[in-house]
């Protein structure tokens, strides 16, 4: 798959997770994994861009004795979901044209 | 390779990141690796999975993203003259005190050595007096070599953890300077 269409559909994946509820690191991870490959060292730039865009945000509690921060959807973060969903329906329908499915 | 080193190798490859971002991407892989240890994987797995602590931290590194200019070219020129003209009234003065720190306590770290090995040399003296039969100026010599022995064995540890940290604080300064001037802003 292309890297940066790999990109796009991982910062998705992980809010899409997150629209589920706040969720951390390893469980992001775990959540995604079997429907896209990704590892730690991906999502990392990936929570920090969604953050620094302000699609997330973060807080760190405590748990069992050690700090783990957790990621929330926003508002933007839900509006980026529906752009993608938008954009999916835009491209089936270059896709059919490309394939030749919708040419008489 | 132990949790503890591969941290500390993560660490000494993100150190060109501001001591914040260092410090967060850090605390998620930490995280990361406390929550695979409570879901049953090893020390070997876990730091295996996350490769190289190098490639880690080149990944991070070249995620980063470029900061803004502020204002195009006269920015640039403007944030040039200002660090020249800082570097030249504060930053020269400042390394110069601290590497004249630095470099005394270098030659008082030889000094103590030194003195250690006058005092060594002076209790060696004094029982070879005491061997010969002179009891006083013996025990005096013995009594003063291993008084000055310990003396210089206290200074060495001091003086050269002194040179370090002034040596280590100059490096520093300097890359600071060489950051500001190259535009490198905390995000």
């Amino acid at each position: 798959m292309d890297t940066q269409l790999k990109k796009g559909l991982l910062d998705v994946c992980v809010l899409s997770v997150l629209r589920e509820g706040e969720s951390y690191g390893y469980k992001i991870i775990s959540d995604i994994a079997p429907y896209i490959e990704i590892s730690e060292s991906t999502l990392y730039p990936i929570l920090k861009r969604l953050e620094s865009v302000g699609a997330v945000t973060t807080q760190s509690r405590a748990f069992n004795g050690r700090l783990r921060k957790y990621y929330r959807i926003t508002k933007k973060g839900l509006e980026k979901i529906d752009e993608f969903i938008e954009d999916v329906r835009e491209f089936e329908r270059i896709y059919r044209f490309i394939s030749g499915g919708e040419r008489k | 390779m132990t949790k503890k080193q591969w941290f500390k190798r993560l660490k000494r490859a993100l150190s060109a990141l501001p001591r914040e971002e260092k410090g967060a991407a850090v605390q998620y892989y930490d995280e990361l690796y406390e929550d695979k240890r409570e879901n049953g994987e090893s020390e070997t797995d876990i730091l295996s999975g996350f490769g190289l602590p190098e490639s880690v931290a080149a990944d991070i590194l070249s995620e980063k993203e470029r900061p803004v200019p502020v204002s195009g070219a006269g920015g640039t020129v403007a944030r040039w003259v200002g660090g020249i003209f800082l570097f030249i009234c504060i930053g020269i003065p400042v390394l110069a005190l601290l590497f004249s720190l630095a470099a005394a306590a270098a030659v008082l770290c030889a000094s103590g050595a030194a003195v250690f090995l006058a005092g060594a040399a002076d209790s060696v003296w004094g029982f070879f007096v005491l061997s010969k039969g002179t009891q006083i100026a013996a025990v005096a010599h013995i009594g003063i070599g291993l008084a000055a022995a310990g003396a210089g064995l206290l200074m060495i540890p001091c003086f050269a953890f002194c040179t370090k940290g002034l040596f280590i604080l100059c490096k520093k300064s300097l890359v600071l300077t060489g950051r500001m001037l190259a535009g490198k802003r905390r995000t």
